[in-house]
């Protein structure tokens, strides 16, 4: 293999890793919309300025690489090898008790995991808000 | 005295001074000086420039921030207040659930609520190792051993700081006030906190 064709290849490892990752936060956020006695994904405001756009990001002069690592501001997935780990941050319903409603999440997100083909590491929920 | 020589005229004054006399009559200087007046001049074109954009901005609604975006600044602004501490909840093979210290301490504080008789003052959540639980003598009212949190290697301790009607039996109204919040724990959160230790600091009459 060219020097040319390792460089590709890594950038395109890359690129994949990147999507992998993001892909997981969406799915990981959609899990949790739809997980019983969860309020919310909470907000992070990383998470605002990814999805600002553009133009806003390059007035704070955030390149593309930057914008992506905002992405996971409010759901964080960290990628080692073939293993994610997911750290997510959610308000719940004061209904339904709390460790019930993150351990039932936690076990969606594994399965989803799972699906994607990675191997399950951590999936830490952390409890911001209980909402009345 | 170090010098910003790029903001100096060929007159030696700087542009900053002349920016600073805009609005206002010509300095004796400035009168007679041909460099100042052209500064004065390119400086007043872009003093009318800012302003007039600062203007439209102002006017033009499209500059104005919607409710819908103010309202998710400060629902961001609000999560970030509760990203503080972490409390473990329980800690599995899957991973860890913690609570926001400030979620906690609300829920405490709810409950209590329940009780005119009592008011909530500072409420403080210890986490130890277990191996040192039951060593920290700092606050020695009455502990109450509780339902254990679940798989977490640590264990939690509230202490509570509260202040109690002057006509109720104060023994009493602790305990009833410890029963209430570790009942809202285990309602609302599935598990509870190992110890609730409530210190009487201070008595209100009706």
């Amino acid at each position: 293999m060219t020097e040319e064709n390792t460089a590709k290849g890594s950038t395109d490892a890359t690129a994949n890793r990147g999507d992998s990752q993001d892909r997981l936060v969406k799915l990981s956020e959609q899990i949790a919309d739809n997980t019983p006695g969860v309020s919310r994904v909470e907000p992070s405001l990383q998470r605002l300025i990814a999805e600002l756009g553009a133009s806003v990001a390059e007035k704070l002069g955030l390149n593309d690489s930057a914008r992506s690592k905002l992405k996971t501001g409010g759901i964080r997935v960290t990628l080692s090898g073939e293993t994610a780990a997911v750290s997510i941050d959610i308000a719940t319903e004061k209904n339904s008790p709390a460790v019930n409603v993150a351990q039932l999440l936690q076990d969606r997100i594994a399965q989803a995991i799972h699906r994607e083909g990675f191997e399950c590491g951590k999936i830490d929920i952390n409890i911001l808000s209980v909402e009345s | 005295m170090e010098i910003e020589t790029d903001s100096l005229l060929a007159c030696g004054h700087s542009l900053d001074s002349v920016w600073d006399t805009l609005g206002t009559d010509p300095t004796p200087h400035q009168k007679n000086c041909t460099y100042c007046q052209e500064a004065r001049k390119q400086l007043t074109a872009v003093d009318k420039a800012t302003r007039e954009l600062r203007e439209s901005d102002e006017s033009d609604p499209q500059m104005k921030l919607g409710p819908a975006f103010t309202a998710t600044i400060m629902d961001i602004a609000r999560a970030e207040v509760r990203r503080g501490r972490k409390i473990p909840l329980t800690d599995g093979e899957v991973g860890e659930v913690n609570i926001s210290e400030q979620a906690l301490t609300a829920l405490i504080r709810s409950a209590l609520e329940e009780m005119p008789e009592i008011h909530a003052r500072r409420c403080r959540i210890d986490v130890r190792m277990n191996d040192s639980a039951g060593a920290d003598s700092s606050e020695p009212m009455e502990p109450t051993e509780l339902v254990p949190q679940q798989d977490v290697g640590e264990t939690m301790h509230v202490n509570l700081r509260v202040a109690t009607l002057a006509s109720v039996a104060i023994h009493e109204t602790v305990e009833h006030a410890r029963q209430l919040v570790s009942k809202r724990l285990l309602d609302v959160l599935g598990t509870t906190v190992d110890t609730i230790n409530i210190t009487v600091e201070d008595i209100f009459d009706d």
